[in-house]
């Protein structure tokens, strides 16, 4: 589904999927809604809202007026048009909050973004912004695998990915630290059951957990 | 029905005294819960909010009339999708305090 219908006070508009440019701009938004939300901004969320709807929409739409639950359903409803595809591992909530640096600003997701496929691919930023948001966030992602695995490499070449235990009199290799959405997720395994033989069973009334039940 | 700003003016005055599991109760005993533990100046900021009624005009009204609008407008302004809307959103409360 790549366009829906939108109907704002008795008038339709055709809304299309995003690219990947205008997709940047709305999650920058919807940060900014949820973040005025913790904060308890009113105001600052509801112009967060409709900033968020007349950007998906590139013109200005007056919602002042409308009730509330016609604004949120506009949103959610441009929510789901712009929402991956795909199951994106990059872009996995990370449970603690990341440092912003001192360096950003806003808007600079899309600057930062556009630099990693420009600098990797050579693409122009018009081309860059006409991606689809599957194809933006696929690249992304590849790119920092790329540069993961690159620094690994540098890392297990350098002095100080080894360090000395004093114990084993041996060099020990500490390996670099990946960022938390390429660990891989761990299947927890049922014990594997093993056989014990009588005479080395413990001694006395043994009352098993299922027995105890 | 209120427009976003009031919605949520609405809920920063309400949602501390919504119940977690609001989905599961009937709107009569999902709207008494929160009559029982609403101080009396968040009720009547609350009327005068979605009645467009001033204080003065409220101050005329039996307490079962005022009931009677405080329940009609919050079903009216869809509270328990307002408050679903603004959790989703992250805009926590702390559960339910003293009753």
């Amino acid at each position: 589904m790549n366009t829906i219908e939108i109907k704002i006070d008795k008038k339709k508009y055709n809304l299309q999927r995003s690219n990947l440019r205008q997709w940047l701009h709305l999650e920058d938004i919807r940060s900014k809604i949820i973040e005025a939300a913790g904060n308890k901004n009113i105001e600052l969320v509801v112009e967060s809202m409709y900033s968020y709807i007349s950007s998906a929409f590139r013109f200005n739409l007056d919602l002042e007026d409308l009730p509330w639950i016609q604004v949120v359903e506009i949103y959610a409803e441009i929510s789901l048009l712009n929402a991956p595809k795909l199951d994106f591992p990059i872009l996995k909530v990370h449970s603690k909050k990341d440092q912003i640096p001192l360096w950003d600003y806003e808007g600079r997701t899309w600057y930062f973004w556009s630099h990693m496929l420009a600098r990797n691919y050579g693409w122009n930023l018009d081309y860059i912004a006409s991606l689809s948001i599957d194809d933006g966030i696929a690249l992304i992602q590849e790119i920092m695998i790329d540069d993961q695995m690159k620094r690994e490499w540098e890392w297990s070449l350098s002095e100080i990915a080894y360090s000395y235990n004093e114990k084993t009199k041996k060099s020990e290799f500490r390996e670099l630290e990946r960022p938390f959405w390429m660990f891989a997720q761990k299947e927890i395994k049922e014990p594997k059951k093993i056989k014990i033989r009588k005479d080395m069973l413990p001694i006395g009334n043994i009352i098993s957990y299922a027995k105890s039940k | 029905m209120l427009n976003l700003n009031d919605a949520l003016v609405l809920y920063s005055l309400i949602g501390e005294y919504i119940p977690e599991d609001s989905e599961n109760l009937e709107m009569i005993e999902f709207l008494s819960k929160i009559i029982e533990i609403l101080p009396p100046s968040i009720y009547f900021d609350i009327i005068e909010l979605i009645s467009g009624k001033n204080k003065s005009e409220l101050y005329k009204m039996s307490g079962i009339d005022l009931a009677i609008l405080f329940t009609e407008k919050l079903i009216e302004n869809q509270i328990v999708s307002l408050s679903n809307f603004c959790r989703q959103i992250e805009w926590h409360y702390q559960t339910i305090r003293k009753t």
